[in-house]
């Protein structure tokens, strides 16, 4: 080789070698920076004026076989203040980019997830639950839930949004929607099932989200044993049995407007396009007498909102695809006629209008558009919606077309 | 069959088939890339850096029109694409030579040297674009002067080699790049972005022009391109077939515009972040399986890595022409030093890069420096052919 | 005898010659043999034949002539060229008052029989192997292609070795431009000796300073026949039974001979197993690193809480412990390469067992290291050819992930492959069919197409016949 080469060749290993040097401190000298997170895994807000962050935290034991969690809670004037805390006081910097729940308490000022998405590490398809009351005090109970039952974090909040009838949403979803002409959007409630009032109906659903569905669709309104924490009250020792989502928290304008109840919080679903699977429950006029309670499982389903500005009128069309089942069915679908068949879908439909009537009239009585009409007349109709639109003043119409399978 | 019958088979079928003909092979032979090479590369330049960055910066000016703009972008540099193409088909001679004999010596040196500041600043914004992306994105601490080392490095080895290897490295690639852009493609769709929210489309017409004119910066995609003029083994359909793809990487790079203007249209502030600044990583896939969507987008920076190499390659061939010495190692390390610098020095931060990258005379002297680059060589090409008809016919009323 | 002092005087020993002097009729003569090298029956049965026919001799002519019929025999004046003749096992025969020497092929050296190569060890398919004498080499070769076609060029390579080398090719099917540059570069080399084949390599190869050989070693004739059918060329040298051939592409080292006797789709998918082994052996353990230095945020949250678990309290960074079970490994591999046999267990076990778990329970290193270090290691016996620049790579590799993360292993990734792309030896891209895509050579690329599919030998070989099977 010639000598200019071999200079040339050493000249690159030296600038290699003064190269390496240079990373050391930086990189080769670190020791074990996983080990330096502390992997969150839900995180709750609570507060307007001063935020609370709860954090569920896991950390590695000593055994492989398990992990503990735990649950920490601090408070800031800011939300990146507030991080900061949480960082000291788990005595390591919280990863976030593993989190895959943010819960909300009830005075938080939605804009605050805006922060939350940019500021911090959280991801934007993390699921949003809402507290009814406290963020602090439901993630406690998860957690001690959680130990029970080896359940994973949000994994009944994504089993919810794929399997049943829940309108769930992301982190940025729901601030998408906020930001959207209509300026609401809605966030399913999570709330711990617990056994004192001895309730087992709440446990016979698709799911433990979806506790409740076999109860009987047509009441509207029903109420959750054993709510939120604190209710009880007393010295009664309570037991947390599972967890429920059916309810949703609405927004608009930045602030939460109310909790819609489950028949309501169902409307949402229908009209929420994501959504397509879940439990259907109807009464059923056949024959001349009403079966009550007939259930079928929703396997597909296309809606859509139609506007015509002109008249201010907004058509919410919905198209399902039902199976019914169960014994209830059997009593009708027996016969195996066009007559039974027609009577499923009439019913079917009636209740599927009927819920998503129920959510347009408990919305509009919050000012509050999660069936997000207004989004599409700024779409489609975008000088109407900037001159002369009130969502009030909307006759929303709902037009329901069931297909049995 | 008998063996005579396989001989006299073999003389009429077999004879002189070989990889030269599939593709270069001959160290000698002055035509290094072959039509697919080229059509790879021309789908990469497409979409590289029109998916990275670019939609961020638009989503923040003209909003949930982003789309729209980048389309206009994309139509542009297509014509750029065309013009480019046409001059690989017609002319004979390389991208140097047909300058030369138009505009002269002197002429070609200076308007070479022109053409190497072009692509410097090209290069610069993808370099740029390629370290705030892993700056911000992919790393929590990333040490831009020390990382950028190892960059040039391989931009160092890009410029000492041939374009024939960076060819064949954009060829192995292609594939692997289309995979990723596959599985992102398949996060985006099960993401379930309302694709209406991309309506009302241009509310703000003023915004939306101001928005556009002001990342008119991002054109000129194709023009490293110029390069290939007369060093690509083309056959019937390749300027088609390039076209195509040129085509197909610009509708993927609208298509990705488009659900990212329907994903942030209705909260643009929130594309202005740390952790969500390339327009791919909106896409989570979740955190349970691990983050496929962050794996694949890093995976698919490869694009970029590639566009920027084949700027720097294109850099450093303009100046070797220019002083006319084949000092390929030299040249590539004072390009690398003056990439160094600008990044270092000059695009120090995101605020800065913008500013300068945004301003009204990039907006304005780069879409027209992209529209000359290719425009030239084909005029060039043009006359020369001229020129060669005119002979021929004089030479035939001789012959007469 | 002056014809016998010319040549006794070329050598330092002549002691190490043997000359019996004959007295055949009317002329006086002697027979020159290198008693180690040829054959003593020969000679014996020369001087029997010369002693039978001697009242019939007057001159060397009449030695060929008459006496040694059934001889195989050349005349030379060239002093040198016997004494070269000699020293490859020859006898010669000389008469007084003549120049000349009669060079009586008497060559018999002791080679070990032809047994299955150790490196190339097969389920199905021929078992020979080449062995380390060139004729025997060349048989075996000459039996596969027993076609006028197969061109066999002998060259002498090396001052002092004057070492025996066949150019093996098919004249119609091998492209003329890479035979004739392979001889070029042959017939340059000017060394004192070759002792091996792969002594060759490097004066063969266009960047013998790179990482990646650029010419195939086999020991098996069935191979080497099936890539001279292809347009290579094989390069036999005496003395070695590592067959050199070339061009090469880097896919070669992918291929096995076996993979021919085997059902196609399972080649294909041994095939693709291979390359999954490539890419875990070089780029797992960087990858590792990068993730639990930088890119934590991509590991599933599960795995993240095991290794957190598997790594709490370690001492050494992640960087440190990774490098320093690779090293470890390279360690042990060398040692059990080089360690005889019967050792080579306790080796095996006190290497593995002894110090990778009692590292683990001692808390030096964690379990997911020894593990990744342990399948990436696997995985890179799946090409046992291309071990060196894998090792090489991953170490390299692991060192760039630690440092800088995905950011520097892709660009390492991309560093490489453009190395790899930019070789072209013989007008071969060396990374073809893949770079330059030669769509029609994908049947026996990646895949491993049924034999009636390939009509037509790689275009990825320069070749000036295409047509396999018709």
């Amino acid at each position: 080789m010639k000598d200019r080469k071999k200079l040339l060749i050493y000249k690159i290993l030296l600038f290699a070698f003064a190269f390496f040097i240079a990373f050391m401190p930086s990189t080769a000298m670190r020791s074990q920076e996983v080990n330096s997170r502390v992997i969150v895994e839900i995180l709750g807000i609570d507060g307007k004026d001063k935020i609370s962050l709860t954090a569920q935290y896991v950390m590695p034991t000593d055994s492989q076989e398990s992990t503990g969690k735990d649950t920490v809670t601090v408070t800031g004037d800011t939300l990146t203040e507030a991080v900061e805390t949480l960082n000291t006081a788990l005595g390591r910097r919280a990863e976030l980019g593993h989190c895959s729940m943010v819960i909300i308490g009830k005075d938080v000022d939605p804009s605050i997830l805006g922060t939350l998405m940019t500021a911090t590490d959280v991801t934007a398809d993390v699921w949003l639950s809402a507290a009814e009351d406290n963020a602090e005090k439901l993630i406690g109970d998860i957690t001690d839930f959680m130990s029970k039952t080896g359940a994973t974090d949000a994994d009944f909040i994504a089993y919810s949004a794929r399997k049943a009838h829940i309108a769930t949403n992301t982190l940025l979803g729901f601030l998408s929607d906020l930001g959207s002409a209509s300026k609401s959007a809605y966030i399913p409630v999570v709330q711990m099932l617990e056994d004192c009032s001895g309730d087992g109906e709440q446990q016979g659903g698709e799911s433990g989200g979806s506790g409740g569905e076999s109860s009987g669709g047509t009441g509207g309104g029903q109420e959750q044993s054993g709510s939120s924490g604190g209710e009880g009250g007393g010295a009664e020792q309570k037991k947390n049995t599972g967890m429920c989502v059916d309810r949703l928290a609405v927004y608009a304008d930045n602030a939460r407007v109310g909790i819609l109840e489950r028949e309501s919080a169902r409307g949402v679903a229908w009209a929420s396009a994501p959504i397509e699977k879940g439990i259907v429950v109807a009464d059923i006029d056949y024959g001349g007498k009403t079966v009550k309670n007939v259930s079928g499982r929703l396997l597909k389903k296309y809606s859509s909102v139609k506007i015509d500005a002109k008249h201010e009128r907004a058509t919410v069309k919905i198209k399902a695809y039902i199976e019914p089942n169960g014994d209830k069915f059997n009593e009708i679908g027996s016969s195996n006629s066009e007559k039974a068949n027609a009577a499923l879908r009439a019913g079917f439909a009636k209740q599927i209008k009927h819920e998503v009537e129920c959510a347009y009239a408990d919305t509009v009585a919050v000012n509050c558009d999660p069936l997000f009409v207004g989004r599409e007349f700024y779409r489609y109709a975008p000088d109407y919606y900037e001159n002369g639109y009130v969502y009030a003043n909307i006759k929303v119409d709902v037009e329901v077309n069931v297909a049995i399978k | 069959m008998n063996q005579s019958d396989t001989a006299a088979k073999e003389e009429s079928v077999g004879k002189n088939e070989s990889a030269m003909d599939v593709g270069d092979t001959n160290t000698n032979m002055t035509k290094q890339s072959t039509g697919r090479q080229l059509v790879a590369i021309v789908f990469l330049l497409a979409l590289a850096t029109k998916m990275f960055l670019l939609p961020i910066f638009l989503i923040q000016t003209p909003g949930r029109d982003a789309y729209i703009a980048m389309s206009v972008f994309g139509a542009f540099d297509l014509l750029l694409l065309v013009m480019i193409l046409i001059a690989i088909k017609i002319s004979r001679s390389d991208f140097f030579e047909l300058l030369s004999s138009v505009i002269g010596k002197v002429g070609s040196k200076i308007a070479v040297s022109l053409v190497a500041l072009f692509l410097l600043f090209k290069l610069n914004i993808c370099v740029a674009e390629i370290l705030t992306f892993y700056g911000t994105n992919v790393f929590t601490d990333f040490d831009t002067s020390l990382m950028i080392v190892v960059l040039l490095a391989f931009f160092t080895a890009v410029g000492t080699h041939t374009l024939r290897s960076l060819c064949r490295l954009n060829e192995i690639l292609a594939p692997i790049l289309v995979v990723c852009l596959a599985v992102l493609t398949v996060i985006v769709i099960m993401t379930a972005v309302d694709l209406a929210n991309i309506f009302p489309a241009v509310r703000n017409g003023e915004k939306f022009v101001s928005g556009t004119f002001h990342h008119a910066a991002w054109t000129g995609d194709f023009t490293p391109l110029v390069l290939f003029i007369g060093r690509t083994k083309t056959k019937k359909h390749t300027g088609i077939y390039a076209a195509a793809s040129g085509l197909i990487g610009t509708a993927t790079a609208v298509f990705f515009a488009i659900v990212l203007s329907a994903a942030f249209g209705n909260v643009t502030m929130l594309v202005d972040s740390t952790t969500n600044l390339s327009s791919i990583l909106q896409y989570t896939s979740g955190n349970v399986y691990g983050r496929l969507d962050m794996f694949s987008s890093i995976l698919w920076s490869i694009s970029v890595f590639m566009e920027a190499s084949l700027f720097f390659y294109a850099v450093c061939r303009c100046i070797t022409y220019v002083i006319g010495v084949n000092k390929h190692f030299a040249v590539s390390l004072g390009v690398c030093v003056a990439v160094y610098v600008v990044q270092v020095f000059a695009f120090l931060d995101l605020m800065r890069f913008s500013i300068i990258v945004s301003s009204y005379a990039c907006s304005v002297i780069v879409p027209t420096a992209a529209f000359a680059i290719s425009a030239a060589p084909l005029v060039c090409a043009l006359i020369n052919n001229g020129k060669q008809r005119r002979k021929s016919t004089e030479a035939k009323g001789d012959a007469h | 005898m002056k014809a016998v002092e010319r040549i006794t005087g070329k050598f330092n020993t002549s002691e190490n010659i043997v000359t019996h002097e004959l007295k055949c009729g009317k002329i006086s003569g002697a027979l020159i043999v290198h008693p180690d090298l040829s054959d003593a029956a020969v000679a014996r049965a020369a001087i029997f034949a010369l002693e039978n026919c001697a009242q019939k001799l007057s001159s060397l002519d009449d030695f060929v002539r008459y006496a040694l019929l059934e001889y195989d025999i050349k005349i030379s004046a060239d002093v040198d060229d016997c004494v070269n003749k000699l020293l490859n096992g020859d006898m010669l025969l000389c008469a007084e008052n003549d120049d000349r020497y009669a060079v009586i092929n008497a060559r018999s050296y002791t080679t070990r029989s032809i047994i299955e190569p150790p490196t190339e060890t097969v389920m199905r398919g021929p078992r020979e192997g080449f062995i380390e004498d060139l004729k025997t080499n060349l048989s075996l070769l000459e039996r596969r292609l027993k076609t006028p076609d197969l061109s066999i060029e002998r060259m002498e390579i090396g001052r002092r070795t004057k070492t025996n080398i066949a150019l093996c090719y098919l004249g119609s099917v091998a492209q003329p431009s890479v035979v004739k540059k392979i001889k070029q570069r042959l017939s340059k080399i000017d060394i004192d000796g070759v002792v091996d084949s792969h002594y060759l390599v490097p004066y063969i190869e266009e960047k013998p300073q790179s990482l990646f050989t650029q010419t195939g070693i086999s020991e098996k004739p069935d191979v080497v026949a099936a890539k001279v059918l292809e347009g290579r060329v094989a390069i036999i040298v005496d003395g070695s039974p590592m067959v050199v051939t070339a061009p090469f592409l880097l896919l070669e080292e992918f291929q096995s001979g076996e993979d021919y006797y085997q059902r196609s789709a399972y080649s294909t998918f041994v095939r693709i197993l291979r390359y999954l082994g490539l890419i875990l052996a070089t780029l797992l353990p960087g990858l590792y690193v990068a993730l639990q230095n930088f890119h934590y945020t991509l590991i599933p949250v599960r795995f993240m809480i095991t290794l957190m678990t598997a790594i709490k309290g370690l001492p050494l960074s992640p960087l440190s412990e990774t490098l320093l079970v690779l090293l470890l490994f390279e360690i042990i591999r060398e040692a059990s390469v080089r360690m005889p046999r019967a050792v080579g267990m306790a080796m095996s076990i006190v290497g593995a067992l002894v110090l990778g778990e009692t590292a683990v329970n001692a808390g030096l290193i964690s379990s997911p290291a020894v593990m990744v270090t342990a399948l990436s290691s696997i995985a890179l016996f799946t090409v046992p050819n291309f071990i060196g620049p894998m090792s090489v790579l991953r170490i390299l590799y692991t060192l760039v992930g630690g440092l800088c993360g995905f950011f520097g292993l892709i660009l390492a990734v991309l560093f490489t492959l453009h190395y790899i792309c930019s070789l072209n030896a013989y007008d071969t891209p060396y990374l073809a069919p893949l770079a330059p895509l030669v769509y029609d050579d994908f049947k026996d690329a990646i895949e491993r197409g049924p034999l009636p599919d390939m009509k037509k030998r790689p275009k990825s070989i320069p070749n000036i016949n295409g047509t396999r099977q018709v």
